[in-house]
């Protein structure tokens, strides 16, 4: 079997207008694809920070797969989030970054963006936070429906991942 | 090795710290390094506590000069070592850090962005203006994925902070792997 | 200066059995240079050492040969051992100093960094819920004050010091004048055997006194110990054998199906394609089209990948930042026959169209750009790609405002090389275009092929890692020129040849 190393850090944010955010991450891989060890999903903790635009979260991520095909390459998706002072969350973004097919040390930019709703709920986001979200967060992840989606730009996450491929040369797989 | 497991071999040192620090005070670091179960260190130094620092002038870099020298043995890449920082000043935790060792034999410098946790309880929001500062019990948690679901969990990222550690890994030995990385 | 230094003799091996014996061969020669070759072979001074074996060093045989001088067991028992013994002519130079001797040196620094191996055990299955249920009471003084005394323990060692003196008799003492040729540490608890410096391979060490004269000594430091037994030593492999054998199959299990080859013939190039972002683009809420062209020979699998939009996106920030986030990933395919056939394939091309949609929808173009597909090296690309639109002088930006010219020709791919190009010549003269934003786009490219298999490899497995152009690989693959494809081409032509012959 091949078998692929991610291993990293979800490291920060940048540019989202707002501190005290967190991110929940998920990996998304094919059905011919196995996590032998590390996890699937995670939340990075709350991150503020006084003087510049910037979240640091230095979160590890270590994931171990296995494959049999090529169908399916990994990708992250991530949600960012904002924890208010009362304690609720607001969605702040929505991204998706392919895990590179290179082995070695990649740092990847994932821009992120939110949908955006007409504006009656604009001015209610406004002052209440909030906003429309996702149904189903695996439409990140899909192209079909896409264009229906109007959205607004927001911030970078920023991943500083290294990639370890083993057993691809086998079966014929040049990289 | 026949037996299919690798050496990996890291020494470094943690060079300074660069914090708004005051004159007058004193600062020390701990680290720690974490890996993940099918690692075993067969040599050199697990974790280690810094001398004390003293600041002299306003906003001059810590020096710290510590040395981290560890030779570890695994058979699988899963649970990479990661080295674990906590800065304190005087007895008060101003930090913590984390950063996986990199993957790629050479030297490297890395800057280490430092956050302390902040208090979720109200009385802790008080306390906090005459200095009570949450510590972690264990800062191990900061370098695992599992636990981090906890929402209470605030840690602010402090200004400005960095250190900055030169990575010399010797010998990294990976027979069972063909093609690395750059 | 080196064929000096080949004439030195050769290791050799002896026969104790299975504790460590280390032999140790030092000679002074002041200048390597003039030295003959006679004096390069003889005469030099070897001394055997057992792990822990003592052998003393003069000083040590005047000191402890005196009764009275010895005070604790230890030296009672050298005493005792002084005096029973022979003593060998050739303990000259060599000695060694052990455990007991608590020797201090200086190039062994006492750190005052601590080591929790031990302490890591006892606490090595407590996770967070354990810990916070058992501390109920979190005593942060009692932590502290255990950090601060745990200061200073360092690892439980057994050491060796191999050590040659250079000292003389001054007026019948003894004058020492030490040095550490070899280190030797064992943990006990690790089973680790540190020895510094290594065992000499075919050239010696060096070892220079600067004191009233430079005196030079060299020395080789040899493995005297039997090896184990073949059949130990071949069990220990089987065993180690039979683990790798185990995990491996421990993770087949998780997945049962091999692993996915293309059919042969064919080179499968993988692009994971994602649209990352625009930049400096004219209006908002911009959304991108793609349409991808596969010249002949080039199939696709899923071709409803082929071409697509993105969300539409609200711009920010004074570059106006767009963002889509969209990924697809493609499987094209490419018979390798016709590689050799016709030689090199055409490209494919990726062609991007961005518009926006301004309010009471208005469609406008706002940029076409175009890539040439990187299948020649397989990596993770990113691309800035700048773009133009087309205009045509006043009254199209008129109707740009006004209406909005979303697809305003008739084929995209002029854009990139057109079509209709004959000759060697094309001319895009006449057409006016306007530089808009930049739209950043990131690729990875894997190849993979029955070609590159290692039964069809073999010559380019030794330049592994050199050769990355895949027409290069593909070129000495020799899947593609076997016998059954030289056959079928052979049929082919004979086919070819009758059916001509007939009509």
């Amino acid at each position: 079997m091949a078998e692929v190393h991610i291993i990293g850090e979800l490291s920060q944010s940048k540019d989202f207008g707002q501190q005290h955010l967190f991110c929940k991450w998920y990996l998304q891989i094919g059905n011919n694809w196995r996590l032998l060890s590390g996890k699937k999903e995670g939340q990075t903790q709350v991150s503020s920070n006084e003087f510049e635009d910037i979240c640091k979260w230095s979160y590890p991520l270590d994931i171990h797969l296995a494959t049999s095909g090529l169908q399916g390459w990994p990708k992250i998706y991530i949600q960012v989030f904002h924890l208010d002072w009362v304690g609720r969350s607001h969605l702040y973004g929505y991204g998706v970054v392919t895990i590179p097919t290179h082995p070695g040390q990649h740092e990847l930019d994932c821009y992120t963006w939110r949908p955006v709703g007409n504006l009656r709920e604009r001015f209610v986001q406004y002052f209440m936070g909030g906003g429309p979200q996702l149904k189903d967060p695996h439409l990140i992840l899909s192209t079909t429906d896409r264009y229906k989606l109007n959205t607004e730009a927001m911030g970078v996450v920023t991943f500083k991942i290294t990639v370890v491929l083993r057993h691809f040369s086998d079966f014929g797989v040049e990289y | 090795m026949g037996d299919g497991t690798f050496l990996v071999s890291i020494s470094g040192q943690l060079d300074y710290i660069e914090v708004l620090a005051e004159s007058g005070s004193n600062w020390h670091c701990k680290y720690e390094f974490v890996s993940g179960p099918d690692w075993k260190i067969i040599g050199g130094v697990e974790s280690g506590l810094s001398q004390i620092c003293t600041v002299n002038m306003n906003g001059e870099k810590i020096v710290l000069n510590l040395p981290l020298e560890v030779m570890m043995k695994s058979t699988n890449l899963y649970g990479w070592p990661q080295v674990l920082v906590s800065i304190y000043n005087e007895m008060t935790l101003e930090g913590y850090g984390r950063c996986h060792v990199p993957l790629s034999p050479g030297v490297h410098s890395i800057d280490i962005s430092l956050c302390k946790p902040l208090t979720s309880t109200l009385l802790g929001k008080i306390t906090s203006l005459f200095g009570y500062q949450p510590e972690l019990i264990q800062p191990k948690m900061l370098a695992t994925t599992a636990g981090n679901n906890c929402k209470s969990f605030e840690i602010r990222c402090l200004k400005f902070t960095r250190k900055e550690k030169d990575f010399f890994i010797c010998q990294v030995y990976l027979i069972y792997f063909l093609y690395i990385l750059i | 200066m080196k064929n000096k230094m080949e004439n030195f003799n050769p290791i050799y091996q002896t026969l104790n059995k299975y504790t460590a014996i280390y032999r140790i061969r030092i000679k002074e020669i002041n200048d390597l240079v003039i030295a003959t070759d006679s004096e390069l072979k003889e005469n030099w001074e070897i001394k055997e050492f057992k792990w822990q074996q003592k052998v003393f060093n003069n000083f040590e045989k005047q000191f402890y040969g005196d009764e009275k001088n010895c005070v604790t067991d230890i030296e009672k028992q050298y005493n005792l051992s002084l005096i029973n013994s022979v003593n060998a002519t050739d303990d000259r130079i060599l000695f060694s100093y052990i455990d007991n001797d608590n020797f201090n040196c200086d190039i062994e620094s006492t750190s005052i960094l601590k080591n929790t191996c031990d302490r890591k055990q006892a606490h090595e299955e407590n996770s967070l819920e354990e810990i916070l249920e058992n501390n109920e009471e979190y005593d942060y003084r009692h932590y502290l004050d255990e950090a601060i005394e745990d200061v200073g323990t360092l690892d439980d060692y057994s050491v060796m010091f191999i050590m040659a003196d250079m000292g003389e008799y001054i007026q019948e003492n003894w004058v020492k004048f030490e040095h550490i040729l070899c280190t030797l540490k064992y943990n006990k608890e690790k089973n680790i055997l540190i020895i510094c410096p290594d065992f000499s391979q075919r050239l010696p060490y060096r070892l220079q006194l600067n004191s009233d004269s430079i005196r030079t000594f060299y020395y080789f430091i040899e493995n005297a110990s039997e090896d184990i037994p073949e059949e130990l030593a071949q069990k220990e492999n089987e065993i180690f054998k039979k683990i790798s054998e185990y995990r491996l199959s421990l993770k087949n299990i998780t997945l049962n199906t091999t692993f996915e080859l293309p059919s042969k013939n064919t080179l499968e190039v993988h692009i994971f394609f994602e649209i990352v972002s625009g930049q400096h683009f004219e209006y908002d809420d911009i959304y991108v089209k793609y349409f991808i062209d596969l010249p002949e020979k080039w199939t696709c699998k899923n071709s409803g990948l082929l071409n697509g939009i993105t969300q539409t996106c609200r711009g920010k920030g004074h570059s106006n930042l767009v963002t889509f986030g969209h990924v697809f990933d493609l499987i094209l395919n490419y018979d390798i026959q016709d590689f050799f056939d016709k030689g090199f394939p055409k490209y494919p091309y990726i062609y991007f169209e961005v518009i926006s949609r301004g309010s009471w929808d208005r469609y406008r173009c706002e940029g076409l750009t175009f890539k040439c597909l990187p299948i020649a090296k397989p990596d993770s690309y990113h691309f800035d790609l700048p773009c133009y639109r087309l205009t045509d002088g006043r009254m199209s930006d008129l109707r740009r405002f006004f209406i909005g010219d979303c697809s305003n020709y008739n084929d995209i791919t002029w854009i990139g090389l057109p079509k209709s190009v004959k000759g060697s010549i094309f001319n895009k003269y006449g057409v006016q275009t306007v530089g808009t934003g930049t739209l950043s786009v990131r690729m990875n490219v894997i190849h993979q092929s029955q070609a590159f298999l290692t039964k069809y490899n073999e010559a380019a497995q030794l330049a592994r890692g050199r050769e990355k152009y895949i027409f290069d690989k593909l070129n000495s693959s020799t899947l593609v020129k076997s016998v059954e494809q030289v056959l079928e081409a052979f049929k082919r032509a004979r086919e070819n040849m009758i059916q001509a012959r007939n009509t």
